[in-house]
């Protein structure tokens, strides 16, 4: 009779992997998310990256902007009074008094400019920005016109707006409601929606606050050139450049060498990567791809580990079957092949059906990223790279050690299989570990000593629970990441309208409370100066002991808690304030905990007599009841911005829930996975503890136990690593753009990470347990003894 | 098929004390013979049968069967040697737990053109009717006699058994003697059956003595008896 050969073997590993059913589902779980995360992201990421690469190209994209002040240096404010016959301070009142001069002074600044760098062009970038209301309701807006060379716009749909037209965003036209050929009501005149549009300088609509980048509540528009400077608005204004193909990069080797330019009305330069508004996207790509690799390799690793100590198990237990069977003279090919064979199909299987769901959730995805980003919509195609990382890799390392594994026991001789020696290293290691535990508990030994049978699998075991209690921690850190910006500053305060004078204000302070807010560098870093007056009350100023700092503003500088940590300023420093053409050194005397963002407090008189040789100057009015747009050049409604910040959470928060989900499915997973097959091990000395005598509470101690302390210590020792890693990442993105994330590792977050853990191997134990009493106590000890 | 040993020496090097569990062995083997090997523990008997058979390789000396010197084969030519020619069964039966009765015997055939039905195998060994069974529902003595049938199932020329009935009570390693003086009958194959149980040796058709690693007695076994009538103890 001919044997089926090899096709019985494999009738053999599919009979283990029935008998392990749930582990291999769960394993195969890991691995779907695996594969799904890694495509789903590097997908849609890459058809994003494609169509944005061709856009930016088109649109002659930014290199650089420099960011220049808004008021005038001394030079140019004689050139006004000479060639003008004005006397102005500011680029925005000289705006309103002569839009020649104005211009004139634009185009000086950009030769002096391009004076200092030999491979650089530049365009000026003019916009205007305005509150407006559709159906009741205000948003922002910042008008554009086109420019001429750099940044140029891009038309998604409809047409360029002709005269008393108007392009805006289709993210906002959408979320409101709006079509082309809809009217809008800006300031005193009607615009025709004449289509949609986008700029390559704003792929994020981010104008008043870098953390406000929702393009629900505000929108960028184009209006056409004489539109556009009709338009009653006095403008903010940048120079946008671009690096020229000469070969003299002396831009790049200032930016190298960290040159200070030192023309007056600079602020600062910014490269487009570093830029928020227009260089975001090209983090988010890497940012996205870095992290769907990280993550679905993270996940594989873990399904790995889990693969090696299924199989081990497996081996341990059919070593000896093994031993007889390669006596009687079956190859080892025969033995090999079909479990990995199997074990490859299996999770092949799994990994392309996580391919391909992934590759279908591309499209929706790139969709939810474009909810977020203004970026044309690129096609999701199938790219060879992608099935590459999230199939291939991921199969070769697991074939690669599943075969690793099964050759290092299938080489030993049937001897060796049949009868395994126990191997002198290890009592002697056994040995030294007991006399190092001589002086604790009898109890705490024996625990010590199962766990040192098999230090190998233990050390996988410590791995797989840090590696899990990290991703759950992780995932934690990331809730609530958008509400501990800027709603936490504005819970903090009791200001319900800011209102923003033209200049400086005069008499509006009938509305509210003075405060004067001045943009400036602090020893090079950019910082928001607010003025505070003591006796003010809707700005509180506390320190994290609730102390409140506001009387301290006389000797010095408060800085906010983010500040500090994005820049490593501390009590006691003294720093150097600059604006065109001033300098002031102070001291920096507190830090106010509550508030994120870099703001700095002063006393405003004292900042007023600096500025503007005037105690008394104020620009702003902070009012505990909502002020009206009529008194004010501009008033921003702390209820509206919360609500824009609120819609932004939407999204970023159906992301992000995503990301914990999965993170927390596998941290559970792995943990729920290794107890399970820890406790599996101790077949044998748990049966043969039965067989002693010893009580179930008992044996559960003496096996478990250890682990169970184990547990304890590592899910604790995990906690500062991954605070230390947290923290790593903060100041990472807070140097590439000036911002913190703040990650945070909440007690209450650990607690309900620490109980979830504590469930999955509570569960653990008790399914494996219940094998347990289903198996005979014989069978268990001629199955798994050593 | 015949078994000549010559000079052959196996010494133990890995441990922290050398063994010398074999020196110079010197033994022939005729084919259809039924041998007993008998000896204390730690004599050296396991270390006979196992590079006899061809499982571990000797340190000095020559082993021949039939016209094959095994000792000079390698792995792989050793592997097809004994698949086509030699059978095992040890005290302990090392069943696949997740294969039925049926699937353990056929396990055994891997690779192999001739050999026997699995239900004839399981009728010579008195298994007629477990092929659907699994170890866990079969006793000790079945699960021997499966781990027979498996060892069978290839038609070896010899038969290496190392203490098989060691882990079974009176009754039932009597009837796995019977057992295999019956198949060796009838199958007239070479049998080498190892223990250190004296009276066992009593069903040999010669009987090997063996003390630390020699060969101290060789004979022919005058007093043959069959398997049930041996006092077992
Ligand atoms: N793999 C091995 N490594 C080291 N010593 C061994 C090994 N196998 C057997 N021995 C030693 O060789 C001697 C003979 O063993 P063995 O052949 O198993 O004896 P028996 O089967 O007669 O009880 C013993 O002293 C034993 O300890
Ligand atoms: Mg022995």
């Amino acid at each position: 009779m001919k044997s089926r050969g090899i096709r019985l073997y494999f009738l053999y590993v599919w009979r283990f992997m029935r008998e392990k059913w749930l582990s291999f589902l769960l394993l195969g779980v890991l691995l779907f998310i695996s594969g799904f995360v890694y495509t789903a992201i590097a997908d849609s990421v890459g058809a994003f990256q494609a169509a944005s690469e061709d856009y930016f190209e088109k649109t002659n994209q930014e290199d650089f902007v420099f960011e220049v002040s808004d008021t005038l240096d001394l030079t140019e404010r004689e050139r006004v009074f000479e060639e003008c016959g004005i006397t102005a301070t500011s680029m925005s009142s000289l705006y309103r008094e002569d839009r020649d001069c104005y211009m004139d002074i634009v185009h000086q600044r950009q030769d002096r400019l391009l004076a200092e760098f030999a491979d650089i062009d530049l365009e000026a970038r003019l916009a205007k920005d305005l509150t407006f209301a559709v159906e009741g309701d205000n948003y922002r807006m910042r008008i554009l016109n086109d420019a001429e060379t750099i940044n140029k716009s891009h038309i998604e749909k409809g047409e360029a707006p002709g005269e008393g037209e108007i392009a805006i965003t289709q993210n906002f036209a959408r979320a409101r409601g709006l079509s082309i050929g809809d009217t809008l009501e800006l300031r005193d005149a009607t615009y025709a929606i004449s289509g949609f549009v986008l700029f390559p300088d704003y792929n994020l609509p981010i104008i008043d606050h870098v953390l406000l980048m929702d393009s629900t509540h505000q929108t960028l528009a184009l209006l056409n050139d004489a539109d556009f400077a009709d338009f009653n608005v006095a403008p903010s204004m940048y120079f946008s450049g671009v690096l020229s193909a000469t070969d003299g990069d002396s831009l790049e080797a200032a930016i190298d060498e960290g040159t200070y330019l030192e023309l007056p009305f600079f602020e600062r330069l910014i490269l487009t990567e570093n830029n928020v508004r227009s260089g975001a996207i090209y983090a988010e790509i890497e940012g996205s791809q870095a992290f769907a690799l990280i993550f679905s390799l993270f996940i594989a690793a873990l399904g790995l580990i889990i693969i090696l100590m299924l199989l081990a198990k497996t081996i341990r237990a059919s070593k000896r079957p093994f031993g007889v069977l390669k006596a009687l003279g079956v190859p080892n090919r025969a033995l090999i092949g079909p479990f990995l064979a199997v074990f490859g199909l299996y999770g092949l299987a799994f990994l392309l059906a996580g391919y391909t769901v992934g590759h279908i959730v591309a499209p929706p995805l790139q969709d939810l990223y474009r909810m977020f980003y203004l970026l044309p919509a690129g096609d999701v195609v199938f790219r060879p790279e992608t099935f590459f990382v999230a199939i291939l890799a991921p199969m070769v390392l697991l074939l690669s050690v599943t075969y690793w594994l099964l050759k290092r026991m299938f080489r030993l001789r049937p001897v060796d299989l049949i009868h395994p020696k126990l191997s002198d290293f290890a009592v002697v290691k056994f040995k030294r570990m007991r006399n190092a535990f001589a002086r604790f508990s009898f109890l705490f030994r024996l625990q010590v000593a199962f766990i040192a049978r098999h230090m190998g699998k233990f050390a996988v075991y410590v791995l797989g629970i840090v590696a899990a209690v990290y991703a759950g921690l992780l995932s934690f850190s990331m809730m609530g990441v958008l509400e501990r910006t800027l709603p936490d500053y504005y819970e903090n305060t009791s200001i319900v309208s800011k209102g923003y004078c033209e200049g400086l204000c005069t008499d509006e302070d009938e509305y509210g409370e003075r405060v004067l807010e001045a943009p400036m560098q602090i020893n090079g870093e950019r910082a928001e100066i607010i003025g505070l007056s003591d006796g003010q009350s809707l700005h509180p100023l506390e320190d994290a002991a609730g102390n409140d700092l506001l009387g301290k503003l006389e000797e010095g500088l408060v800085i906010s808690a983010s500040f500090r940590d994005l820049t490593g300023f501390s009590r006691g420093d003294t720093v150097t304030l600059r604006v065109v053409g001033r300098e002031l050194e102070k001291e920096i005397v507190d830090v106010a905990t509550p508030y994120a963002g870099s703001q700095v407090f002063m006393d405003r008189s004292a900042l007023g007599e600096w500025l503007f040789d005037d105690e008394t100057a104020y620009n702003a009015v902070y009012a505990d009841e909502r002020l009206s747009e009529e008194a004010f050049a501009s008033v921003v409604h702390v209820e509206d911005l919360l609500e824009h910040v609120a819609s932004l959470h939407d999204v970023f928060n159906a992301f992000i829930f995503t990301i914990i989900g999965a993170a927390l499915a596998v941290g559970l997973i792995v943990v729920y996975l290794l107890t399970v097959m820890t406790v599996e091990d101790h077949y044998y000395p748990l049966a043969l503890f039965k067989v002693l005598g010893y009580d179930n509470k008992d044996i559960h101690r003496i096996l478990l136990g250890g682990y169970e302390k184990a547990n304890v210590v590592f899910f604790l020792l995990t906690i500062p690593i991954a605070v230390a890693s947290f923290s790593f990442f903060r100041r990472w993105i807070a140097e590439m753009y000036e911002f913190l994330v703040p990650l945070q590792v909440l007690p209450l977050h650990v607690g309900i990470f620490a109980a979830l853990f504590l469930l999955m191997t509570l569960l653990g134990t008790l399914s494996a347990k219940r094998r347990i009493k289903r198996l005979s106590l014989q069978e268990a000890l001629a199955i798994y003894q050593e | 098929m015949s078994i000549a040993l010559s000079s052959v020496w196996k010494v133990f090097t890995e441990t922290k004390v050398k063994v010398e569990a074999l020196k110079g062995v010197d033994l022939r083997i005729e084919s259809g013979e039924f041998v007993v090997v008998l000896g204390p523990s730690g004599s050296g008997k396991s270390t006979l049968l196992n590079v006899t058979g061809g499982l571990d390789g000797v340190t000095e000396g020559e082993i021949r069967i039939a016209d094959d010197v095994i000792t000079a084969m390698s792995e792989k030519e050793l592997m097809r040697f004994r698949r086509n020619r030699l059978g095992f069964v040890f005290q302990q039966y090392h069943l696949l737990s997740t294969l039925n009765v049926g699937e353990n015997v056929e396990t055994g055939a891997y690779g192999v053109k001739d050999s026997y039905p699995y239900s004839e195998v399981l009728r010579m060994v008195g298994l007629d009717g477990y092929e659907k069974k699994y170890p866990f529902e079969l006793s000790g003595g079945e699960q021997q006699r499966v781990s027979i049938a498996r060892a069978l199932v290839k038609k070896p020329k010899i038969l290496f058994c190392d203490e098989p009935t060691g882990a079974l009570d009176e009754k039932t390693g009597k009837a796995i003697l019977s057992l295999l003086k019956k198949l060796h009958e009838e199958l007239s194959m070479t049998v080498v059956l190892v223990t250190h149980n004296a009276s066992i040796a009593q069903i040999a058709d010669r009987i090997i003595r063996m003390n630390s690693g020699y060969i101290v007695e060789d004979q022919r076994n005058e007093q043959k008896v069959s398997p049930d009538e041996i006092a077992w103890h």
